[in-house]
């Protein structure tokens, strides 16, 4: 199913939660809604689910207007950070729940809860109720749930919020397969970037109820728009400096003060005239160490993440983090000389916030 | 060495005793108001005590009293009446009456559904005489009361004296809309803390509003139901005041209680049989316990609690 949102637009007895924010979302597509915590993405998902009523805009399901329609007439299946399965019900009771509201016969029901209790493998579960088993099978179950119906979208909102770190990987792959294989249109609300990286289509980045992006993973991490995406998106978080812009000599440099002067690439000259200083950020990826630069500075803290070690070091007021291959068995205190791929810098407008590099 | 072990030995007796400071407090106040006072009243059940025989001429009759109750005319009349009053102001107010209206309250604007708790609240807070006159007020005799005045005249019949001609409805009415108001709160807040994810994934399922109050918040609220049930069935047993007060148990609105009360404390004839009050007394007594264990046996009592989640 293909859905569209347009100028959709949600207030709270006059606070503005969600702020005319326009996505369409092709049939099949994966799309996840990334933001901090109350930025307005799970009230958004509740408008799409026919939760909340929108107090502006539009919802229209395959071009046809749904604002008024009620969750149960539009097809669709949710899963919740909390599993909200029933307690006093088996499991058998939670799958079959939508088809016995509808009365659909008892034959058909355990058909149905068959098809999908082999394809969540939950069919040993059927006979326990839902605090007899672990979150991970919890949220087979729900997911099970929300698939009986044979949904046209899928609802998720944080599904694996709940669940440990390793179980969470698992469950990220699986759904995605899942939705891969079945081709359900599905829209995934959470906070966490990796999953929205890792599972989506596309990306659509909600900060206080706007819409700052909405567009495919990589650009996002390469090419961010705003400051708020930068710092967001990638981990560990991108290193912000405020730079001056000048020229000298035909190149350009960034000056970051305290003596550390880069030169900027053509490929990465700013597009529009920037005011005065102007933020620049770069991954601690793409500082490597090269002890023939100019740039010298002492290392304050070393963070073991097993490929990596991210490093922590200081310039004067500047901090850098940046990340090297443990092999090298730095020690806090060594000496080490720095230099900036300047390639993969970014530069950002400091009163707007908007990026200067990508309009 | 030795010291220590009787350090550990006086920990020991220390921490044997500490439930009973802890259940102290609340174990005083069941054996002062409720075993003695239940021994009491089995105790005098066994005599002939009334105000003819005083404190000191009573003598033992054994089961006297009792076989006076099997046998005694009113017996049926009274049994009866308390039997449907019970049940009926149960089922439809206090029970059935605050469901309804906690289902409401929760599913409009909270404002609303606040508003509408207060007035409930009302019968309550106002002192049962006051309460009961107004409700004497509301049925009094022809051609006054606001019934015969605002209703039954203007639109033609003829007006009556309504709290004997409808006395069992206007002593169901008087205790319904008190009771009511219990269950009102304990149902309301259970509601509301039911997920609200349940109640948004229900509404996905598909399922209508009663459908949502079957399969749902009914199940969910079982608990409360239960002791809500429980609770009421046995203070509407044991409660006379407002039934005294509107018809002192004229019209045939003599429940059980009121019974016993009259026999025992306070009746025309001027002799107070406290030996047969106090028996009408134990049987209410008797029939409550039994009720109660049926109550916990039907709604699985065992399950509802749980392990406790600190061990000792």
């Amino acid at each position: 199913m293909q859905v569209e949102l347009v100028n959709l637009t949600k207030k709270f007895m006059g606070v503005t939660a969600v702020n005319r924010i326009n996505i369409d979302i092709k049939d099949g597509e994966f799309v996840a809604f990334l933001g901090p915590s109350g930025c307005g993405k799970t009230t958004t998902l509740l408008m799409v689910a026919g939760i909340y009523k929108p107090t502006e805009g539009d919802i229209l399901f395959d071009g046809v207007r749904v604002n008024h329609l009620p969750p149960k007439d539009r097809d669709i299946g949710m899963v919740f950070q909390s599993y909200a399965l029933y307690p006093h019900m088996s499991v058998y009771q939670n799958l079959v729940f939508s088809l016995m509201l509808k009365k659909r016969p008892k034959t058909e029901m355990q058909a149905e809860a068959q098809r999908v209790a082999d394809i969540m493998g939950i069919g040993h579960l059927l006979d326990r109720k839902p605090g007899q088993l672990s979150g991970g099978q919890q949220q087979r179950v729900a997911l099970g749930r929300a698939l009986i119906k044979k949904p046209k979208l899928l609802l998720f909102d944080e599904p694996l919020s709940n669940l440990d770190a390793r179980l969470r990987i698992s469950m990220r792959s699986e759904i995605k397969k899942l939705q891969n294989s079945l081709g359900i249109t599905s829209i995934y609300v959470t906070h966490d970037q990796i999953e929205a990286m890792t599972m989506a289509d596309r990306i659509a980045v909600i900060k206080n109820g706007v819409l700052q992006a909405y567009t495919e993973p990589e650009e996002l991490h390469d090419r961010p728009r705003t400051l708020f995406i930068a710092e967001f998106i990638g981990n560990p978080p991108m290193n912000l400096f405020d730079v001056r812009l000048e020229d000298s000599g035909g190149k350009m440099y960034a000056n970051l003060g305290e003596g550390i002067k880069l030169e900027i690439p053509p490929s990465r000259k700013p597009k529009v005239e920037p005011r005065g200083s102007v933020k620049m950020g770069i991954r601690p990826q793409d500082i490597i160490i090269d002890n023939n630069s100019d740039l010298r500075t002492e290392i304050l803290l070393i963070e073991p993440m097993g490929r990596d070690d991210l490093i922590v070091c200081r310039v004067g007021n500047i901090e850098i983090h940046f990340l090297v291959d443990p092999v090298l068995k730095l020690k806090r205190g060594d000496s080490v000389g720095l230099k900036f791929d300047m390639e993969k810098a970014q530069f950002f407008d400091t009163e707007t916030e908007k990026s200067l590099l990508w309009q | 060495m030795k010291e220590k072990k009787e350090a550990t030995e006086t920990k020991k007796l220390s921490t044997r005793l500490e439930w009973f400071w802890f259940l102290f407090p609340s174990l005083l106040l069941i054996v002062l108001f409720f075993f003695l006072p239940v021994i009491i009243t089995i105790f005098v059940s066994g005599t002939n005590m009334s105000s003819s025989t005083g404190f000191n001429n009573w003598k033992w009759i054994g089961l006297d009293n009792y076989k006076m109750i099997a046998i005694h005319p009113e017996t049926p009349k009274h049994l009866w009446l308390t039997v449907k009053y019970v049940a009926v102001t149960l089922v439809f107010f206090n029970v059935g009456m605050a469901l309804v209206i906690s289902l409401i309250t929760t599913h409009i604007s909270q404002g609303a559904g606040f508003f509408f708790r207060a007035l409930w609240l009302l019968p309550r807070i106002t002192p049962t005489v006051i309460y009961v006159m107004m409700w004497k007020f509301l049925g009094a005799n022809a051609p006054y009361g606001v019934i015969n005045q605002l209703f039954v005249q203007p639109l033609g019949f003829t007006p009556q004296d309504w709290v004997p001609a409808a006395s069992f409805l206007f002593i169901v009415l008087v205790n319904g809309y008190i009771g009511a108001s219990f269950g009102m709160i304990i149902f309301t807040s259970a509601i509301e803390a039911i997920p609200k994810d349940i109640m948004i994934a229900s509404l996905v399922d598909g399922a209508s509003f009663m459908q949502r109050v079957r399969y749902v918040i009914l199940p969910y609220i079982k608990w409360p139901l239960l002791f809500v049930t429980t609770y009421q069935t046995l203070s509407l047993m044991t409660s006379f005041e407002q039934i005294l007060v509107l018809t002192n148990g004229e019209f045939n609105t003599e429940v059980w209680s009121l019974w016993a009360y009259h026999r025992a404390l306070n009746n025309y004839w001027g002799n107070f049989q406290w030996g047969f009050g106090n028996a009408l007394a134990a049987v209410l007594v008797v029939i409550g316990i039994i009720l109660g264990i049926i109550y916990m046996r039907y709604f699985k009592f065992g399950e509802l609690v749980q392990e406790p989640k600190i061990e000792t």
